[in-house]
């Protein structure tokens, strides 16, 4: 009997409490279809008349498309490429402990205490003539988030028996296959950490790609939202349909990479 | 084995040279403008000026100091909100709760949001006339709790504590689950046996065994609380008057002024404090670990 | 073990770090719109500008030889969202249609304009147009150094065409860098239901006093008096810098003082005065029960609902209100009483448009200057910008949309009235610091500053900008 109360009690405090974290992203949804004056109200009654069209209408003036695949271009690129060099560096890294690769090691843990400064980094980037161009911005993603990536990869590395190096070696196979073959495949929970992770922060970073391109074709997602707001009126109608559609790629990657989020983030670093 | 051979040292190259280039080398120079003059005007003509930014942060009439106060008291309460109930829950959660799958992925939700949305939603539901949390009170009968959420000097800290555990504690819960799935079950089919309660059986076995994830929540918590900066701006910028200013927010107010100098020098204290106690932290763990 | 636990620590904190974005530095995202610029999106169709995929801005680089033949080429727009919206989409079509060029738009959260523009420019990197909220003094110290940045447009054909008050917003000694396209509606001044006054049997009050009588009576309702949106952090300031006229008024060379370092905001008693009793308006309530608290998003709904009585708004706000609730009550204007003021808050200030001297291509922005000025365009303007109801140039043959509330309300101001600009244009480096007076003045209506030292900081800010600038007279 006291074991029954006991889990009522408990499913009814998760209840309570995913209410509370569902009731605002359920406001934004519910909003998203209501007219403008309405929608201002954020209240989370049911909308007089279903607007669908806002959905139209901010996907046309807020030039989702392009912005969608900007992103996704942003983002799935400079994640792949940072996820795999930061996996690289931290297995030689964590292998072959030499002085240098020790140096390094901390040398690259300073990047977590220092913050991002745009103007500098577009003055280094136009240097290189890769200010104002794709492969520029996804240049700076990618190196801000090699810290991270190496960090968390670096544990998980150790969790790695040498011993299927050594064999693999005795089998004939070079350092690349060794690499791609054997390891890449037992790092799979935390590579697809970093990425998920680092793939949900770059989608909604609009700041580097603001800073380090001048024109509009290169903008993210993120920033047609701001399109909505006016001086005097904010068309919230429109901001809530903007705020959905530009969260829906985001929930989708966690929804399916989230069962590796928990095993990814901590195995290296739990295990004493 | 041929470890040079196995191992080489390319495989470090691409990321370590993007890392320096751009990232590191952009930073860096940041840090050496905080001894300068740099503002809007003098981009060009940079000169010289030793300490005098940091002096003028510590010397000036605006309470520049009370930013400091703040980051540390925010700091100190976010982490034991968000860590104290966020144990509890995953406690529960990894018990076998029917649904405790669905219940990790929704209360995990809210940390996958941009913080723009966050303000913009929370702004809106901590209103005082028509917001969300207002309304709900009324209805339940409660209207003596109401609160101005955003205004009110002694609540605004708490609203922005609380909006920051909305956010942050499933967070820190997945982490905590994942401790607690590496502590062996038998442990606790012995206490039981002992005839061990609850509090008991948290005491001796849980919170020993959870260490390592207690210790990386801690500095997740920590870090992030020094360095807390979005969900301040996007809920009171600072405000009401200066009663919710922090560093980050003080400095990011200085570079919208044009005083750049001044704002990297804000940043590189920051900077400062953090790796102290970041410091402070590895010893008190590292010896904690040795008495064990 | 050691390192395990080291490596572990920097890992996390590397992870928080990266999580909690950008920590510090350059800022980060929020949807507040500032205090600059204005305006609503329109119904228009959504603009065609700014796609096309061969965008050769190499071709002619040198266009001036050339017979104005611009093909292929893309010009950018930097803009701060709410100073274009949609009302430049027709003519930013035509423009492309007649020149067979691109228009590349690039609007900018407002928040982060200001920040991104100075960057552009000491980057080199900026777009071919740009703009800043101009007012007499803000070429000098938005752009610090217009003649490296901006063209020199002295002397160009639509000069003739910018009034005499908007022009030294854009000309910088004695040279002219920009162009302003703006409305002459009052701005900011007291929207208020006329229609539940009549009933109340109110009269508009003209002076403090009567203020606050009319805010007893319309509180004793349950209605609040005053719509207040004290967490934009832009708009309750405007009470105390709309009436700038008043401050001169009591004290006749108070602008020429403020400006040449002999006079200060501390001590001006006008000044304390006007704090005091805006003070006195929060405590007793009538700006709502949580002024501070609450922001514009749900202004109009408020007087739709009939919750609120008055506000500071401009005069289209009336349409807005009519057009977001239906409402069939009406909407009058009158002057900010506080402090007794009776002036009436002319502004030279408006969003304003600059050439990019680094341009590869200075003549097709010197085309489009032209273009935009041409009354056809002018008329697209301001058809396409519901919220305003004329464009302030010198065109007779534009079309104005005046509405009768605003016709009545000008006509009870005398011109001598109207002499005085508000205290954030009239002063220099005033309106840098506007946030800042702001976080001030609600500081004081907590009771956490006096009133004084909000106008001591007022005076510290403004030294340090002029430190900055060099400027003489503070030296």
């Amino acid at each position: 009997m006291k074991k029954k109360i006991n889990v009522v009690l408990k499913q009814l405090c998760c209840i309570v409490l995913c209410l509370i974290v569902i009731a605002p992203f359920y406001m934004v949804l519910i909003n998203s279809f209501k007219p403008k004056a309405e929608a201002s109200r954020m209240s989370l009654a049911l909308p007089t008349k279903w607007m669908f069209n806002n959905y139209t209408e901010v996907i046309e003036k807020g030039k989702l498309v392009q912005g969608f695949f900007n992103s996704l271009e942003y983002a799935a690129i400079a994640t792949l490429v940072g996820v795999i060099g930061a996996a690289m560096a931290a297995y030689v890294m964590s292998r072959r402990r030499t002085k240098l690769n020790n140096f390094l090691y901390y040398f690259v843990l300073c990047g977590l205490f220092f913050p991002v400064n745009y103007v500098t980094l577009v003055k280094v980037l136009s240097t290189f003539q890769l200010n104002d161009t794709r492969v520029g911005i996804i240049l700076a993603f990618t190196s801000a988030m090699i810290p991270f990536c190496v960090f968390t990869i670096y544990s998980f590395v150790s969790t790695v028996p040498v011993e299927l190096d050594e064999a693999a070696v005795i089998d004939g196979a070079g350092p690349v296959t060794l690499f791609f073959k054997i390891i890449v495949p037992m790092l799979k929970p935390t590579l697809v950490t970093c990425f998920i992770l680092q793939f949900m922060s770059v989608w909604s970073d609009f700041l580097t790609p603001l800073y380090l391109s001048s024109k509009s074709r290169l903008f993210p997602m993120t920033m047609a939202v701001y399109q909505f707001f006016g001086k005097n009126t904010n068309y919230w109608n429109y901001i809530f349909a903007d705020i959905v559609l530009t969260c829906i790629p985001v929930v989708i990657v966690y929804l399916l990479g989230q069962k590796y989020i928990i095993g990814g983030l901590t195995s290296g670093a739990v295990k004493e | 084995m041929n470890k040079k051979k196995v191992y080489p040292y390319w495989f470090l190259l691409v990321p370590l040279v993007l890392y320096a280039l751009f990232f590191l080398l952009p930073s860096l120079l940041g840090i050496f403008y905080s001894f300068t003059d740099w503002n809007s005007r003098t981009v060009d003509d940079l000169h010289f000026v030793g300490l005098k930014n940091y002096i003028e942060i510590f010397a000036s009439d605006k309470d520049y100091l009370s930013g400091i106060g703040h980051t540390l008291m925010f700091t100190i309460v976010s982490n034991i909100v968000k860590l104290i109930p966020a144990l509890f829950l995953a406690v529960m959660l990894q018990e076998g709760l029917r649904g405790k799958n669905i219940y990790r992925t929704l209360l995990y939700l809210p940390s996958i949001l941009p913080f723009v949305i966050i303000g913009i939603v929370f702004r809106s539901v901590l209103n005082y006339n028509n917001g969300l949390l207002n309304s709900v009170l009324e209805f339940l009968q409660l209207g003596f709790l109401k609160q101005k959420w955003l205004s009110d000097l002694g609540v605004v800290w708490k609203s922005i504590v609380g909006v920051d555990a909305w956010r942050g504690i499933g967070y820190v819960m997945t982490i905590f689950i994942a401790g607690l799935g590496a502590i062996p079950k038998t442990y606790y089919e012995a206490a039981q046996i002992d005839g061990a309660n609850f509090w008991q059986r948290l005491r001796h076995i849980t919170l020993p065994m959870l260490s390592g994830s207690i210790m990386i929540n801690l500095v997740f918590g920590i870090t992030y609380g020094l360095k807390v900066f979005d969900i301040i701006y996007v809920l009171t910028n600072g405000g009401p008057g200066h009663a919710t200013e922090v560093m980050t927010t003080y400095s990011y107010q200085m570079y919208a002024n044009g005083q750049y100098g001044m704002s990297v020098a804000f940043n590189t204290i920051l900077l400062i404090i953090t790796a102290v106690v970041g410091v402070f932290i590895v010893r008190t763990m590292s010896k904690k670990e040795v008495q064990q | 073990m050691k390192r395990k636990v080291i490596s572990a620590i920097l890992c996390a904190s590397m992870l928080t770090g990266m999580l909690a974005g950008c920590g510090g530095g350059s800022g980060s995202s929020s949807a507040a719109p500032e205090a600059s610029g204005a305006g609503e999106a329109s119904e228009a169709p959504a603009s065609t500008g700014g796609e096309a995929s061969d965008a050769g801005s190499e071709t002619g680089g040198s266009a001036a030889e050339a017979t104005e033949d611009f093909s292929g080429q893309e010009l950018s727009i930097l803009v701060s969202a709410g100073w274009m919206d949609n009302r430049y989409d027709e003519t930013i079509a035509r423009f492309e249609e007649t020149y067979n060029v691109t228009v590349d738009l690039q609007t900018i959260p407002a928040d982060q304009y200001s920040d991104l523009l100075q960057s552009k420019l000491t980057t080199d990197s900026c777009a071919d147009i740009f703009w800043i909220q101009s007012n007499p003094f803000a070429i000098e110290s938005v752009i610090v150094d217009p003649e490296k940045y901006c063209i020199d447009f002295t002397g160009a054909e639509w000069a003739a065409k910018m009034p005499e008050a908007r022009l030294s917003s854009c000309e910088y000694n004695d040279k002219l860098y920009g162009l302003q396209i703006w409305h002459n509606s009052p701005e900011y001044v007291m929207v208020y239901n006329k229609t539940m006054f009549d009933e109340l049997s109110l009269s508009v009050p003209k002076t403090y006093a009567e203020l606050l009588t009319v805010c007893e009576k319309l509180a004793a309702e349950g209605i609040t008096p005053w719509f207040m949106p004290g967490a934009d952090g832009w708009q309750h300031q405007l009470a105390f810098f709309q009436i700038g006229g008043v401050y001169e008024q009591t004290k006749p060379g108070l602008y020429e003082g403020l400006n040449n370092n002999t006079e200060t905001f501390a001590d001006n008693e006008k000044m304390l005065e006007v704090l005091g009793q805006f003070k006195e308006l929060s405590d007793k309530g009538y700006f709502g029960e949580d002024w501070i608290g609450t922001d514009s998003t749900n202004m109009s709904n408020e007087f739709g609902d009939r919750n609120c009585a008055m506000a500071m708004a401009n005069s289209s706000f009336i349409k807005q209100i009519q057009e977001d609730t239906g409402t069939s009550d009406e909407f009058g204007l009158f002057l900010i009483p506080l402090g007794d003021n009776d002036t009436f808050p002319t502004n030279p200030a408006g969003p304003t448009m600059f050439g990019y001297n680094g341009t590869e291509h200075p003549e097709l922005v010197k085309t489009f200057f032209n273009f935009v000025c041409e009354t056809q365009s002018l008329q697209e303007i301001l058809d396409n910008s519901p919220a305003y109801t004329n464009v302030h140039m010198n065109d007779d043959a534009v079309e104005q949309h005046w509405l009768p509330e605003e016709e009545a309300f000008m006509s009870t101001i005398d011109e001598s009235k109207m002499g005085t600009s508000v205290l954030q244009t009239g002063t220099k480096y005033t309106n840098d610091y506007w946030g800042d007076f702001g976080a001030d003045m609600i500081a004081y209506c907590q009771g956490t500053m006096e009133a004084n030292d909000v106008l001591k900081n007022m005076d510290a800010n403004r030294a340090e900008a002029a430190g900055v600038v060099g400027d003489p007279a503070w030296q």
